[in-house]
C-alpha cells in the first residue's frame, strides 16, 4: 500500500495546478485532430525541461491521459476521431450524436474513461513484477499473431457485409505497404513524390473520416445541424452513471482487453479500443444495434482506451520498454530527469515514482470531471449549421494533417484518400476497416519478416510461428474470432431472412 | 432505395457495375506486386494482393448470384463539384498563396457557396466573418502555441 | 507570510501553466541579426521516443533561451521545433529532407553517422541524399555501440560468442536498430573480423532490438551504449565497440580491441544537426557558433547527464573532416562485404 502514502503530494498546489492545467490542456490537445496523444506528449517534453521531476511527471502523465479521452470528443461530436485509439468510440459515438444524444455519448465516454483508467492504473500499482515478465514473453512470433487477431476483427467492422469489410481491410493492409519495406528498407509502390514516405496512419485517419463527413455534410440541402434538439440533450450526468454502471459486460470487456493490449510492447491503444468493440458486439444479444448509436460500443472502446494507459506504462517503468508509442515518448520524459526505468524507480525514487502513479488516479478523475462538465456545451458544436461545419472540418482536417510532419504530400494523401473514401462509402465500405488494416498491415510484415529471419536460424518457420504457449493461446483467439464472426454473420442473416417478409428491391 | 441519380441503360445493375469496378481494381493491385526485380521486397504485399482479389471475386461472384447485394447510394456531383473544385484550388495554392491565406479564401468560399440564405449580402458578411474567425482561432492554435511552420507564399 | 507564500506559489503555477500554452516563450529576436526571425524546424528521421529523438529535443531546448552567462541568446532567441520523419532506417526522412528542403537555415536536420553515409553508399540509386548536398553544422553527441547478451545467456565474453558462431554458422541471431545503421555496419566488421557468419536482425529501432534481447528473442544485440547502460543489470554488455572504454558510463567493459577482435570506432554513432547544401554561408555559420555553445550549455549536459547519454560536441569544421573520414572508410568496408 505504499501509494497510499504518496497522495498527499499530488494535492500540493504547484502539483495539482499542474495536474489541472495538463488535464483541460490535453483534453484540448486531444480534441484536436492530428494532435494525437503521442505528438501532445512529445510537444511538451522540452517545457518539462526546466520543471523539477515530480511535476514534469505529473504534467506528461496528465496529458497523455486526457488526450486519449480526449481524442473521443472530436470524434463523437464531428465523426474525426482524434486519434487512431479512438477509431472504435466513433462508430457509435458519432450516430449517437446524429441523433441529438451528443452530451449522453460524452458522458458514457468519460465516465468509462474513468473506469477503465483507474483499474489500468491499479493493475500497474500492484501486479507490475508479474505483467513485466508478461510482456517480455512477447517477441516477433506473437506480435505476428497479434496483429492477425487484429485481421479478424476487421471482418466485422463492415458495417453489415463480412466480405466488404475484408475486402476494405485487405486495401488498407495493402496501403500500408507503400513507401518501403520495413525489414529490408527497399522502396516499393512509390508511385508519386507524394508516397516516398508511405501513408501516415494520422494522414489516412483525417482523410477517410473527415473528408467523407465533409462531403456528406454538403451533399444535402438540409441546413442546420440535422439533428433532432430536443432529443434527450438535458441527459442528467447521475442518470449517465447509473446506466454505465449497469453496463457490466461492456465495461469488462473493454477494462480487460485494454490491459491486456496495454501490457504487449508495440501494439499500442490504437488497437485497444477496437478489439474491445468488437468483443462486446459479438457478446451482445443484438449485435444489428452496434453502428447505429450503441451507447455498449462507445463505453467498451473507451473503457479499453483508458484501461490501457496503467498498463501501458508497466513495462515501461521496469524495463524501460514501452507498451505503446506514447509510452515511448514518455520514456524520454524519465530520462531527462535521471530516472531510469528499473527495480530503482520503486526504491531510490519511490516519491517521484508513487506520487506520479497517484497522479495519474487523480488525473483520471479530473479527467472525468472536466470532461462531463464540457459535455453539456456539445449541443452547440451540433447545432453549427452543415456548410459552416464542413468548412471549418476542412481547414482543420488541413492543419491538423501538416503540422503530423509538416508535409503537404500528407495533406494531398489525406484529400485522396477521403474523396476516394466518400464514393467507396456509397458501394456499402466502411472507413473503419481500411483504417484498421493500415495500422496493422506494418506491424503483420514486420513481425512476419524478422520472424522469418529469426526462425531461419532457428528450427524453421512452423516451428518458430506455432510453438510456445502465448502463440497456441492467440492462434486459438483467432480461430475464434472467425468462428464467431462466421457464426453471427449466419445469425443475422436467418434474423433478417425471417424478419423481412418482402425481401429489398435492389437499387434501379 | 431511391434510383441513382444518373439513369443506366446498360441493364447491369449498380451494385454489379461496383463489385466489377472493385474486382478490377483488385486485379490491378496484384499486378503491381508482380514482375519486380527482388520479390522478397514484395512478398507481403503480394500475399495480401491474392487474398484481395479472391475476395473481389468472391463479392462479385455473390453479386452476380443475387446474394449480398448493397445498395448503391446517389452521388449528387452537380451539387459537389464546387467544393472538389475549391479542395483541389485550395491545395494548389497552399505553397504559392501561403497557408493561411488560401485557408481563409478556402473556407470564405465554401461557406459562401453553400449558404442556405438567398441574401447575397447577409451571404458574404457572415462568410466573411466565419472565416476570418477560424483562421485567426487557427493562427493562435497552431503557429502561437505549436509553433507549427506553415508554408509560406506570397502571403503567410 | 502564508498569504504571500501561496500568492508566490500561485503566480508560478499560472505562470508555467501559461507557459504550457505557449509551449515556448519566445523572446523576439533584437533586430541585431536578420536571420532567424521565426521557428527553425528540425527533421529527425527517427520516431518519437527514440534515443536520436529523445537526444534532439533535449540538446536544442535551449534554443530560444538566454545563454548561461545571459548576455544573449543561442540561437536569435528563436525555439527549434522537432519534426519526426521516420521510416526505413532514416531513409524516409533524409531522402524528403534533402530533396524537398529549402536552403534557408530554417529547414534543418538531425544526422546519423554512420548510418545515412552508409546508406547512401549500399542504395546509391534509391537514396538521395550523400555528404555532398548536406552541410553539417554542430555535433552533440558520440555512443557508441556494444555488444550485449541476456542476463541467463550461456556467453561470458566475446570469445565464448565467437566460438559458438564459428561452430553454428547462421545460428547466432544478433539485434540492432536496423539496416546499415551504427549496430548493422558494427556487426558486420565483427563478422568479417572475427570470420563469423552471425544472423543480423533489423529490429526497427534501438529499444525494440534492446527487447529483442531482454525477452530471449535473440541469442545477443548490437546496441547503444546508453541504453545498454540503463538496462545493464538485466544484461550482460560484453564488449564496446570504440577505441577506447567508456569511462564515464562502463570503465569495466574492456573494448573488442582488448579482447583480439580488430573493431574500430566505426560504428559510433554521431549525432548532430545539419543543414541543406546551398544555405548561404553566413547563416551556416550562425548557426554552428549558435548550436555549438548551446550544446555545451551546463543545463543541457547535465539533462543528456541524467539520461545517460554520452556528448561529444564538435565543431563545424570538425565534424566537416569527420564525415569524410567515415565516407571513405566506409566505401571501403562496404566494397569488401558485398
Amino acid at each position: 500500500m505504499e501509494f497510499l502514502q504518496y497522495f498527499g503530494e499530488v494535492f500540493t498546489l504547484t502539483h495539482f495546478m499542474i495536474l489541472v492545467g495538463g488535464t483541460v490542456g490535453g483534453l484540448i490537445l486531444g480534441a484536436t485532430p492530428g494532435l494525437s496523444p503521442t505528438m501532445a506528449v512529445a510537444l511538451l517534453i522540452p517545457f518539462t525541461f526546466q520543471m523539477e521531476p515530480t511535476a514534469s511527471l505529473i504534467l506528461l502523465g496528465a496529458v497523455y491521459t486526457s488526450t486519449v479521452a480526449g481524442g473521443a470528443v472530436s470524434g463523437i461530436l464531428v465523426n474525426i476521431p482524434g486519434a487512431p485509439a479512438n477509431i472504435a468510440t466513433v462508430m457509435d459515438g458519432h450516430p449517437m450524436a446524429k441523433q441529438g444524444r451528443a452530451t449522453e455519448a460524452l458522458h458514457y465516454c468519460f465516465i468509462s474513461s474513468l473506469i477503465g483508467g483507474v483499474i489500468g492504473v491499479f493493475l500497474l500499482i500492484f501486479f507490475t513484477p508479474p505483467l513485466a515478465d508478461l510482456a517480455l514473453k512477447f517477441g516477433p512470433a506473437e506480435l505476428f499473431w497479434v496483429s492477425i487477431f487484429g485481421v479478424t476483427i476487421i471482418a466485422s467492422l463492415g458495417g453489415g457485409s463480412v466480405i466488404k469489410g475484408l475486402i476494405a481491410g485487405a486495401v488498407g493492409i495493402w496501403i500500408s505497404t507503400i513507401g518501403y519495406n520495413p525489414v529490408l528498407g527497399e522502396e516499393r509502390f512509390a508511385f508519386s513524390e507524394h508516397l516516398t514516405g508511405g501513408v501516415h496512419i494520422i494522414a489516412a485517419l483525417i482523410g477517410l473520416f473527415a473528408i467523407p463527413q465533409v462531403l456528406t455534410l454538403l451533399d444535402s440541402k438540409t441546413a442546420g445541424g440535422g439533428v433532432e434538439m430536443n432529443a434527450m440533450e438535458n441527459h442528467s450526468i447521475w442518470q449517465s452513471f447509473k446506466y454505465t454502471l449497469s453496463r457490466v459486460r461492456a465495461l469488462t470487456i473493454g477494462t480487460v482487453t485494454g490491459s491486456i493490449v496495454g501490457i504487449i510492447p508495440g501494439a499500442g491503444g490504437q488497437i485497444a479500443g477496437l478489439v474491445a468493440y468488437d468483443q462486446t458486439r459479438k457478446t451482445s444479444k443484438d449485435s444489428s444495434r452496434f453502428g447505429k448509436g450503441e451507447p455498449d460500443g462507445v463505453i467498451a472502446a473507451e473503457s479499453a482506451n483508458n484501461a490501457m494507459v496503467g498498463p501501458s506504462l508497466v513495462p515501461l517503468l521496469t524495463l524501460g520498454i514501452p507498451g505503446s508509442p506514447t509510452a515511448a515518448v514518455l520514456l524520454g520524459g524519465l530520462l531527462i530527469n535521471g530516472l531510469f526505468p528499473g527495480p530503482d524507480l520503486f526504491t531510490v525514487h519511490s516519491a517521484v515514482t508513487w506520487t506520479f502513479i497517484d497522479s495519474l488516479l487523480v488525473g483520471q478523475v479530473l479527467m472525468m470531471v472536466f470532461g462531463l462538465s464540457i459535455s453539456r456545451y456539445s449541443r452547440f458544436v451540433t447545432r453549427i449549421p452543415n456548410h459552416v461545419m464542413a468548412a471549418a472540418v476542412t481547414i482543420l482536417a488541413v492543419f491538423g494533417t501538416y503540422s503530423v510532419q509538416n508535409s503537404l504530400s500528407d495533406v494531398i494523401v489525406m484529400f485522396t484518400l477521403g474523396i476516394g473514401m466518400y464514393f467507396i462509402a456509397k458501394i456499402g465500405f466502411s472507413p473503419a476497416p481500411l483504417v484498421l488494416g493500415l495500422i496493422l498491415g506494418q506491424l503483420t510484415e514486420t513481425n512476419f519478416l524478422q520472424g522469418s529471419m529469426i526462425a531461419d536460424s532457428m528450427d524453421g518457420p512452423w516451428v518458430y510461428f506455432f510453438s510456445g504457449t502465448i502463440n497456441l493461446i492467440l492462434i486459438a483467439l483467432c480461430v475464434l474470432s472467425i468462428g464467431f464472426s462466421i457464426y453471427s454473420e449466419m445469425r443475422e442473416n436467418r434474423r433478417r431472412a425471417q424478419a423481412v417478409t418482402h425481401p429489398n428491391e435492389e437499387a434501379a | 432505395m431511391k434510383p441513382v441519380s444518373s439513369p443506366a441503360h446498360t441493364g447491369l445493375k449498380h451494385s454489379t457495375r461496383a463489385a466489377i469496378a472493385v474486382f478490377l481494381f483488385a486485379g490491378f493491385l496484384l499486378w503491381l506486386c508482380t514482375g519486380h526485380e527482388n520479390p522478397e521486397v514484395y512478398l507481403f504485399p503480394f500475399m495480401v494482393s491474392i487474398a484481395l482479389f479472391a475476395l473481389s471475386a468472391l463479392a462479385l461472384g455473390r453479386d452476380l448470384m443475387g446474394l449480398g447485394g448493397h445498395d448503391v447510394q446517389p452521388v449528387p456531383m452537380l451539387r459537389l463539384l464546387p467544393m472538389l473544385v475549391i479542395i483541389v484550388a485550395y491545395v494548389l495554392a497552399i505553397e504559392l498563396v501561403g497557408m493561411y491565406s488560401s485557408s481563409l479564401l478556402a473556407l470564405f468560399l465554401i461557406v459562401f457557396i453553400y449558404h442556405p440564405s438567398e441574401q447575397l449580402m447577409s451571404r458574404l458578411s457572415s462568410s466573411a466573418l466565419i472565416a476570418a474567425g477560424f483562421i485567426g482561432l487557427m493562427y493562435v492554435l497552431f503557429s502561437i502555441l505549436l509553433k507549427v511552420q506553415t508554408p509560406r507564399g506570397w502571403f503567410l | 507570510m502564508m498569504r504571500s507564500l501561496l500568492k508566490y506559489k500561485l503566480s508560478t503555477t499560472l505562470a508555467s501553466s501559461l507557459m504550457l500554452f505557449s509551449l515556448s516563450t519566445a523572446t523576439s529576436a533584437d533586430g541585431h541579426s536578420e536571420f532567424p526571425d521565426r521557428p527553425i524546424s528540425l527533421t529527425v528521421a527517427y520516431g518519437a521516443g527514440g534515443a536520436t529523438d529523445f537526444q534532439a529535443r533535449i540538446v536544442t531546448m535551449m534554443s530560444a533561451k538566454t545563454d548561461k552567462d545571459d548576455k544573449g541568446v543561442y540561437l536569435g532567441g528563436q525555439p527549434i521545433v522537432v519534426i519526426n520523419k521516420p521510416g526505413a532506417g532514416g531513409q524516409v526522412g533524409w531522402n524528403r529532407f534533402a530533396t524537398k528542403a529549402k536552403p534557408t537555415g530554417y529547414e534543418l536536420a538531425a544526422y546519423n553517422i554512420p548510418h545515412f553515409i552508409a546508406q547512401s553508399i549500399a542504395f546509391p540509386d534509391k537514396v538521395k541524399y550523400n555528404i555532398d548536398n548536406l552541410e553539417p553544422i554542430a555535433n552533440w553527441g558520440a555512443d557508441p555501440a556494444v555488444f550485449i547478451v541476456n542476463k541467463d545467456s550461456e556467453f561470458n565474453s566475446m570469445k565464448e560468442v565467437i566460438e559458438y558462431a564459428k561452430a553454428n554458422p547462421g545460428k547466432l541471431t544478433v539485434s540492432g536498430a536496423g539496416l546499415y545503421v551504427g549496430h548493422h555496419i558494427a556487426a558486420l566488421q565483427l563478422n568479417k573480423v572475427a570470420e563469423v557468419d552471425m544472423k543480423y536482425v533489423p529490429a526497427g529501432g534501438g529499444v525494440k532490438a534492446l527487447q529483442f534481447v531482454l525477452g530471449g528473442q535473440t541469442m545477443a544485440g548490437v546496441n547503444n551504449l546508453s541504453d545498454a547502460y540503463r538496462s545493464r543489470d538485466k544484461l550482460k554488455i560484453l564488449g564496446v565497440m570504440d577505441l577506447q572504454r567508456s569511462e564515464e558510463f562502463l570503465p569495466d567493459v574492456p573494448t573488442l580491441m582488448e579482447q583480439g577482435y580488430d573493431v574500430d570506432d566505426s560504428s559510433v554513432n554521431f549525432r548532430g544537426i545539419m543543414a541543406p547544401k546551398g544555405t548561404p554561408d553566413e547563416v551556416l555559420e550562425f548557426l554552428a557558433k549558435g548550436s555549438e555553445a548551446m550544446f555545451g550549455d551546463g543545463r543541457v549536459i547535465g539533462k543528456m547527464k541524467a539520461g545517460g547519454s554520452p556528448m561529444r560536441v564538435m565543431s563545424r569544421a570538425d565534424v566537416q573532416a569527420m564525415w569524410k573520414k567515415r565516407q571513405t572508410y566506409l566505401e571501403g568496408l562496404l566494397q569488401d562485404l558485398k
